[in-house]
């Protein structure tokens, strides 16, 4: 390669090329040392921008984005995990988001017990009676308390235990991980995009695709009776 | 019922993108209460579309589109925003609570990436920010690759002028 535009350059410094192109331009590089320098000062450039705003990735969203984002109409139920926070994290948010945080804290407080939760990562996690009834109910009760029901438990390929749910939020399935429910799945009712419907889902109209995806993950057969409260009595350790 | 298990993961997946939609709204906007409406609309848009997405592609690349489309709609209507970019008083209160990681450094980069055009800036924060490659970035945008190509070459070298310079001023030698 006798000579390099700008533009494979920037390639090179962006992770652009293939192995075959990047060993070219490195070979140029080893030779003009000016060049070298401008490559290294774009990758050094990407670094520092990733740098200064990674920390607003562990920034917990807002009640309404998240709702938003699980397709559901205003009133739902979602909230930030106010926990686990090192305090770097908090020095890296620095005062916007410290600002962002009161606001989705005071949204929350007035709307009731919240059925989810959504870890600083993303990830979906059960809350308030949903986590509580997940953690102690049976799939052999009713339970008669706030409309959660367990419907199914079983082990999954990797060992963990999963249980099949329905609830105020909608039908689901949550897997439980380092401590939490993690929703892998929720399925909204299906009046969601009516403005103001009625939320609840019978048990018997599990849908299709929360029935689908326990089936992809479930490894032998559900837990019988015995078996779901040894494992619930072992706080669900696989 | 929609029995396609893909449709089931959708909410989750989109909920995951949300720190990211997040910070790429804030950089587009200046504004984060701007950011979150944009977030916000850009979810609803893509519930109401969802069955245009196709499951296998990239989800992330659908929503960013979707949302820099919204923002552009939305910067046609009313210029003005366009003018407003990391407000002082965002910017002080950031420094003065903030410390930790980088800081200043943190500051120096948003207050040079005000400064860029804004269609240098999105090609610069998807790419050179949130790490996505020109081809996904080049789609989100709508634009083609050499376009893409030229104004991140340009957004990059302005970017680069306006710290060195900074640099200088603050460490003369």
């Amino acid at each position: 390669m006798p000579h390099l535009t700008e533009e494979d350059l920037m390639a090179w410094a962006d992770g652009e090329l293939d192995a075959e192109d990047a060993t070219r331009v490195e070979a140029v590089l080893q030779q003009d040392l000016e060049l070298r320098e401008r490559g290294l000062a774009m990758r050094k450039l990407r670094q520092r921008l990733q740098a200064a705003f990674a920390g607003e990735l562990a920034e917990p969203a807002p009640d309404r984005l998240m709702r938003a984002a699980m397709g559901m109409p205003s009133g739902a139920i979602v909230e930030p995990v106010p926990t686990r926070r090192s305090a770097s994290n908090w020095a890296r948010w620095g005062g916007l988001a410290a600002g962002i945080l009161l606001v989705a804290g005071s949204a929350s407080m007035f709307k009731g017990d919240k059925l989810l939760a959504v870890e600083p990562d993303g990830r979906i996690v059960a809350h308030g009676v949903l986590a509580r009834t997940l953690d102690r109910g049976l799939a052999s009760e009713v339970q008669r308390s706030d409309d959660v029901q367990v419907h199914l438990t079983f082990r999954d390929v990797g060992g963990k235990y999963c249980r099949v749910f329905s609830a105020s939020v909608g039908s689901g399935l949550a897997c439980h991980d380092a401590g939490h429910w993690q929703v892998v799945t929720l399925s909204a009712p299906p009046e969601r995009r009516e403005p103001a419907g009625e939320m609840r889902l019978a048990g018997s109209e599990m849908p299709q695709a929360v029935l689908q995806e326990a089936q992809r993950r479930i490894a032998g057969s559900a837990l019988n009776e015995r078996q779901e409260r040894e494992a619930r009595d072992q706080a669900w350790q696989p | 019922m929609n029995s396609d298990p893909t449709l089931s993961t959708f909410g989750p997946e989109l909920a995951a993108l949300v720190p990211r939609l997040r910070r790429f709204g804030r950089l587009l906007t200046g504004h984060p209460q701007d950011a979150d409406d944009l977030v916000q609309h850009a979810l609803e848009r893509a519930w109401l579309h969802r069955a245009r997405w196709e499951p296998g592609t990239r989800l992330d690349s659908w929503v960013l589109r979707i949302m820099h489309n919204a923002w552009i709609d939305e910067v046609r209507s009313r210029q003005r925003r366009a003018q407003v970019l990391t407000p002082s008083e965002e910017l002080e209160q950031i420094a003065d609570q903030a410390i930790g990681a980088s800081p200043v450094d943190a500051i120096a980069v948003r207050q040079a990436l005000a400064r860029l055009r804004d269609e240098h800036r999105a090609v610069v924060v998807l790419i050179l920010v949130d790490g996505l490659s020109y081809k996904e970035a080049a789609q989100v945008l709508d634009i083609p690759m050499g376009t893409l190509t030229s104004r991140l070459a340009r957004g990059r070298e302005h970017l680069q002028a306006l710290l060195s310079s900074e640099e200088k001023r603050s460490c003369p030698t």
